[in-house]
């Protein structure tokens, strides 16, 4: 294109066409300030009306040159509009001036005639002096008129400065009383009022500054000092992009020495979040001023957070072994194994022992006490919650045996008692309940959480005159405590219950007359309706049935009053199935939504209270949980439905739940789980297909991808199971054993899982199940059923049975070891020896 | 900050009483309607090391690295507040037009 320019340069200049006045307009309109500047310098000379645009042009274009740092460049683009006619006095053209030192255009503009009729820009003009006057550029002082407000308070203002900064607080106030409330210095009169009060009244001090306005030309000033007032969290990372007189200001006010605000220049190096990495070499550097002790446990907690390697960690800071212990178990920590944490902190437990030598009452021990108490305090492994979980058991055994072990050295702790005897209660231990509660009720005679855990395990036990005497206890310290008042209700239910059972229906009825007297609001009336229901059955049967079926068409008629009445029937001793006949219910009902909610929610009430419901009752529901598993539950209802299910042991129903979910939300890992356990929970594990372990460890992944680490460990923990039941080559009849008995070795496993345990297994899929199902086609369903009973009754007699060969799963892709050892959930000892402390500290 | 010691301004030796101390003169100053922020740091700080058995618990377990407010206060506290030089508020208000 040059080239082609150069060519033609010698030819006559085209003519150039005059632009037009609307698409100057509309470079003005739309801020392209150049190119309107350059139409309109033309089109004024055709038009000289046009200057006023001319001027705006200029104006538009000065400021944005200014908005970019290029004062010099804008103070040209207002001088060239001063030159266009009779243009009004600009603002941002006086303020460009101050700031650029220009005095005698300052005044020439703070004089012009125009100002006159502009009281607003003049009062916004005079405080911009004053502010500069105050800023120490006093050399216009004597140029401006004695009238002057910015000459006459000026002198009053730089005295109140003096006295602020001298720490002279009358002397301030006397001299901001002589400022008048128009005075230009007005808003400077309103921070030094505020700065002031930062110290006394900094709430209020930050009220009166956020009233400055953001164009106030004091504004700089107010705003370093609400930075001073800025919350601690909030301020290390605002000083870094403040100018270096607001820091000043700010250490002032919040009375940072030197040492501080030069750490604070280190510290700002390394950016608004500086990495534990960084923050590492800052301590060692400063280690001396932060003091040893202090600076070692910040290196190993950023070293943890930077996630150094060994040798990095070697060379930062040489850490101890109990220290390298210490790093390791926050490790197994973020893990949420809670076997793995348990074994974490024994390890550092072991060191503590070693190293220190506790003795009864010294830090260590009750350092040892509360590391042995971690495990259960960071996971809840001993929570009701957790116990029904697939090898809980030996987990809930191990962190139990921690706690014990933890009152050793730490027996002045009371929530320790109460757990482990809330722990023993649950799992049926009464005794160890007992001796726990004895052991805390010598230290802690009228404490109430004891007498109420007291109270619980005398009715675990069945003591109910026992529980009910310790429940007026409770309420003579306490006298509203609902909670035992319901217990209590609870005590007498029991006791009537036991009567029932016993036949003694005047015994149950006086029990139920004494619960009456603490029962308070419907739930407990409702409780003592259904009892009564069945004392009055007792003595006259219609009487009694007329009484329950009112309450069963006020609780539905459906599921959920069905698991009510069949519950009591149960626990009163009275036979279901009569009962059922007796109200009529001799079909399954049709489940709507609600009723199955209500059914779940009482389930989990009675799986709360302990409450065992007879196998037959719970099977009772099968077919109407069956349909019920295609209702449109939300998701949370289904993994609700699912868990509850899965607690009652209801594995069919909860199966149903699992797929329905499934086909709703395809691959969500709690439903594998769901689905897998229900499928083989009552067979013992045996036969997986190897498309099922692949699917659970796909569901597993998917898991810890979502950071669900708590599924995750379940799901796992079905995987070591499955491996569990299906041990290597010789280990179990499965795949032969050394010697050859696989009769033998069949009779394990009907000792196992009993006989229908095995006739429900073989419904199910995998290659055993084909294989056995192969047997029975052999025998016979009646043959094969007798000779499971023999094995079951005789097993040692039972040798040389042609089982089928070896039907171990292949083993996954995935290389899965097996079975694992590192992490054998429910496999290990008791991981708490006291042996191993050198328990020869007391 | 972090470290409820430095949050309370007690030594990393101090007692129950010490602690309780401290942090009741420190909510006379702050209550929870003056500094809602600061009251909440505060009464956090105390639930950490309130008894003994807290403070050997946050020794042993917590693990939250030091902040960079922890560092300046533990290194140099702040002090008394003071006036600051004339010179930097002619600064501010030079800069501030």
């Amino acid at each position: 294109m040059r080239k082609k320019r150069k060519k033609h340069a010698a030819a006559p200049s085209p003519r150039v066409a005059a632009p037009a006045p609307e698409s100057a307009l509309a470079d003005l309109e739309a801020g392209r300030f150049r190119e309107a500047i350059s139409a309109y310098k033309t089109l004024v000379t055709q038009d000289p009306a046009l200057s006023e645009r001319l001027a705006e042009a200029y104006e538009g274009r000065a400021r944005q040159l200014a908005s970019k740092g290029m004062p010099k460049e804008a103070l040209a683009m207002w001088e060239n509009r001063a030159l266009v006619g009779d243009a009004p006095v600009r603002l941002d053209h006086f303020t460009l001036l101050i700031r650029l030192g220009r005095l005698e255009e300052v005044l020439q503009l703070y004089r012009h005639p125009s100002l006159g009729r502009d009281a607003g820009l003049l009062g916004a003009m005079r405080a911009h002096l004053a502010a500069r006057y105050l800023g120490g550029s006093q050399e216009f002082r004597d140029r401006l008129a004695a009238a002057d407000p910015v000459r006459v308070d000026g002198q009053a203002a730089s005295r109140a400065l003096m006295a602020y900064c001298g720490g002279d607080d009358q002397g301030v106030t006397e001299a901001l009383a002589s400022i008048p409330f128009r005075s230009p210095y007005r808003d400077f009169a309103q921070i030094l009022k505020a700065l002031v009060r930062v110290a006394e009244a900094p709430e209020a001090a930050a009220e009166q500054l956020a009233r400055i306005d953001p164009d106030s030309p004091f504004a700089g000033l107010a705003s370093a000092a609400r930075l001073a007032l800025a919350p601690e969290h909030e301020l290390t990372g605002c000083l870094r992009g403040v100018e270096a007189a607001a820091r000043e200001l700010v250490f002032a006010l919040r009375g940072w020495p030197p040492e501080r605000s030069s750490l604070w220049r280190e510290l700002s190096t390394l950016g608004d979040e500086p990495s534990p990495k960084a923050l590492t070499g800052i301590v060692q550097r400063h280690r001396q001023v932060l003091g040893e002790d202090w600076s070692r446990r910040a290196l190993l907690k950023l070293m943890f957070q930077a996630n150094l390697s060994g040798r990095a960690r070697l060379m930062a800071l040489r850490p101890t072994p109990s220290e390298s212990l210490l790093l390791q178990a926050w490790q197994r920590e973020e893990d949420e194994d809670p076997w793995d944490i348990m074994e974490g902190w024994e390890r550092y437990a072991g060191t503590i022992v070693k190293e220190v030598k506790p003795r009864p009452g010294s830090d260590a021990s009750l350092a040892l006490a509360q590391v042995l108490r971690r495990g259960d305090r960071l996971m809840g492994t001993l929570d009701p919650q957790r116990a029904h979980g697939e090898g809980s058991g030996q987990l809930a055994q191990a962190a139990a045996s921690q706690l014990e072990l933890s009152l050793v050295y730490d027996p002045d702790d009371r929530g320790t008692y109460l757990r482990l005897i809330d722990h023993y209660r649950g799992t049926g231990a009464l005794k160890e309940s007992r001796r726990l509660l004895k052991q805390a009720q010598a230290r802690w005679s009228a404490d109430k959480p004891l007498l109420i855990a007291a109270m619980e395990t005398a009715l675990a036990g069945g003591a109910f005159k026992k529980a009910a005497g310790l429940g007026r206890e409770i309420l003579a310290v306490d006298p509203i405590n609902t909670g035992v008042r319901e217990r209590l209700v609870d005590a007498h239910l029991a006791h009537a219950r036991k009567s029932l059972r016993g036949g003694r229906g005047d015994l149950a009825t006086k029990a139920l007359d004494e619960a009456v007297e603490w029962a308070r609001g419907e739930r407990m009336g409702d409780k003592l309706e259904l009892l009564r229901g069945f004392v009055t059955m007792a003595e006259d049967e219609p009487a009694g049935l007329g009484r329950l079926r009112s309450l069963a068409e006020r609780l539905g008629n459906g599921l959920a009053a069905r698991l009510t009445l069949g519950a009591e029937a149960a626990q009163s001793g009275f036979a279901t199935p009569a009962l059922f006949a007796g109200l009529g219910w001799s079909k399954s009902p049709k489940v709507e939504t609600d009723d199955l909610l209500d059914f779940l929610a009482r389930l989990r009430a009675f799986q709360d209270g302990r409450v065992e419901l007879p196998g037959p009752l719970l099977d009772s529901f099968s077919s109407s949980l069956k349909s019920a598993a295609r209702l449109e539950l939300e998701r949370g209802q289904l993994e609700t439905a699912c868990e509850t299910l899965a607690r009652a042991g209801m594995h069919k129903a909860r199966l149903g739940f699992a797929r329905a979910a499934l086909r709703r939300f395809p691959g969500e890992p709690v439903f594998e789980l769901h689905a897998f356990e229900a499928r083989h929970g009552d067979y013992g594990y045996l036969g997986i297909q190897e498309r099922e372990i692949e699917r659970l460890e796909q569901a597993e992944q998917r898991a810890r991808e979502a950071g669900d680490m708590r599924l995750a460990i379940r799901l796992e923990e079905a995987l070591d199971r499955v491996w569990d039941a299906n041990e290597p080559p010789g280990a179990t009849f499965l795949d032969g054993p050394p010697g050859g008995d696989i009769g033998a070795l069949f009779a394990q496993m009907v000792g196992i899982l009993g006989v229908e345990g095995v006739l429900e297994m073989i419904k199910g899929p995998g290659p055993l199940a084909n294989a056995l199902r192969e047997v029975q086609r052999d025998l016979g369903a009646a043959a094969f059923r007798g000779l499971l009973e023999s094995i079951a009754r005789s097993p040692a007699d039972f040798a040389g049975f042609p089982f089928p060969g070896p039907m171990m799963p292949s083993s996954p892709k995935s290389g899965r070891s097996s079975p694992r050892t590192g992490k054998g959930k429910g496999k290990r000892a008791t991981p708490l020896d006291p042996d191993r402390f050198d328990l020869d500290l007391f | 900050m972090s470290d409820p010691y430095l949050i309370l301004g007690v030594e990393e030796g101090a007692d129950d009483a010490a602690v309780e101390a401290a942090y009741r003169e420190a909510i006379r100053h702050c209550s929870p309607e003056r500094d809602p922020s600061r009251f909440e740091a505060l009464r956090g700080a105390f639930e950490l090391i309130r008894t003994r058995r807290d403070r050997l618990a946050y020794a042993l377990f917590d693990r939250i690295p030091p902040s960079v407010a922890d560092l300046l206060e533990r290194a140099a506290p702040a002090g008394e507040p003071r006036r600051p030089e004339r010179a930097v508020i002619e600064a501010l208000l030079r800069g501030g037009g």
